[in-house]
């Protein structure tokens, strides 16, 4: 009888803690939507890959109930960087020995700009259920995963050429009926996402009144689409918000700390050599992706 | 007495493996079962309940050609063993729980 306790594959693992996820979030009577991952291959939104992590959207009211379920069950949060921990607010990573992935729990998804409550309810009442290891889970439906796809790929695709490709094979591919058109421009103006995606919508044939002032939010949200997900942005972020003591982030920002390091570069080298040269490669990359941020902020604030 | 999955998540690689975990409270360590252990485990599962020790005994040794009196033994300790893990559960016993 054969009975291995070979290592559990990665696609086997993202399988499971989808299905374990779903099945903790009913134990605690909890509304959840399992977002990303499998969800948009079975609106065939994207093509079929083993996703790296678990991401999971709950109300916002219900964020410290599951995270604090999670604790009790085991897991951690996922150790961040200084900057990392002060920057990341709409979800939190936990890990678990002997599972080679992350659950990240999300209380809003960014891009989305009306009140985090109102767009889960607005995603939930379009929910829809597909098998996950065997299991019921709860997905968003086909509408809500383009804007979700969209936000996703918008938000890092100038600096990861992968969020890119996606988006636009999504958009190669996806057709839609006027009714559905119709529907996702509601769902988009009900999100707050009709701005946010107002260069992606018209694409898809979906047309939403452009708003004519922009609030702070757009305004960020589109600096941060113009920036790409680079350090230097958050660091800006973080040193224009001031919120952290701007002398702490500057400090973290220019030397970062021996901490920081192990956790940004796993595999560093404990030498002396190795993170003084790792801490110049690094400062030189913040210099290089310095006048596509500030450019970014400047173009906006004239927009 | 019929054998059924219990309340777990499983994945199957249509090929040789079978990855199980339990949906308890607190996450446990995932179930690997290769070969002729994750054969068993289909055949429960393609079974939902309706089948006994001495069927699923027969279809394993249907499956892999030989005398049910060849695997009986192993077979009763191997689905024994994943019910003592609450990864299969006895019918009767579910239906009372």
């Amino acid at each position: 009888m054969t009975n291995t306790a070979a290592a559990l594959r990665a696609n086997e693992a993202v399988e499971l803690l989808h299905a374990w996820m779903q099945a903790r979030a009913r134990m605690l009577d909890v509304r959840m939507l399992i977002i990303k991952g499998p969800g948009l291959a079975h609106h065939g939104l994207r093509a079929k890959r083993t996703s790296s992590d678990v991401d999971v959207l709950v109300h916002p009211d219900d964020f410290d109930r599951v995270t604090a379920a999670l604790a009790t069950a085991g897991w951690k949060r996922r150790e961040g960087s200084f900057a990392a921990d002060r920057y990341t607010l709409h979800s939190v990573a936990f890990v678990a020995e002997e599972w080679p992935c992350d659950v990240d729990v999300h209380r809003y998804y960014p891009g989305f700009l009306t009140e985090a409550g109102s767009v889960f309810d607005d995603l939930w009442a379009r929910h829809e259920t597909m098998e996950i290891a065997h299991l019921d889970c709860d997905i968003p439906g086909r509408l809500s995963s383009i804007l979700i796809l969209a936000l996703h790929s918008l938000r890092s695709k100038a600096s990861d050429p992968r969020h890119a490709s996606e988006l636009e094979a999504m958009l190669r591919t996806t057709r839609l009926d006027i009714q559905e058109k119709a529907e996702l421009a509601a769902l988009a103006m009900s999100t707050g996402s009709a701005q946010t995606l107002a260069t992606v919508l018209p694409k898809l044939g979906v047309e939403t009144p452009r708003e004519e002032t922009e609030s702070a939010a757009l305004r960020e949200w589109r600096i941060r689409v113009e920036s790409g997900a680079t350090p230097t942005y958050m660091w800006l972020t973080l040193l224009r918000d001031g919120e952290h003591g701007r002398l702490s982030v500057l400090r973290h920002a220019l030397w970062p700390s021996r901490a920081d390091l192990q956790v940004m570069y796993p595999g560093l080298p404990e030498t002396a050599g190795a993170r003084f040269g790792t801490r110049m490669q690094r400062f030189g990359r913040g210099v290089r992706a310095l006048p596509r941020v500030v450019g970014a902020v400047v173009r906006s604030r004239r927009g | 007495m019929r054998w059924a999955v219990g309340e777990v998540a499983w994945t199957d690689d249509n090929d040789d493996r079978v990855a199980i975990v339990a949906l308890t409270p607190v996450l446990q360590t995932a179930r690997l079962l290769t070969g002729s252990g994750a054969a068993i485990w289909r055949i429960v599962a393609e079974g939902s309940g309706t089948l006994s020790t001495d069927e699923v005994t027969r279809a394993v040794a249907e499956q892999f050609a030989v005398e049910p009196e060849v695997v009986a033994s192993e077979v009763a300790s191997f689905l024994e063993g994943l019910r003592a893990e609450g990864l299969l559960v006895r019918v009767d016993e579910a239906s009372a729980a």
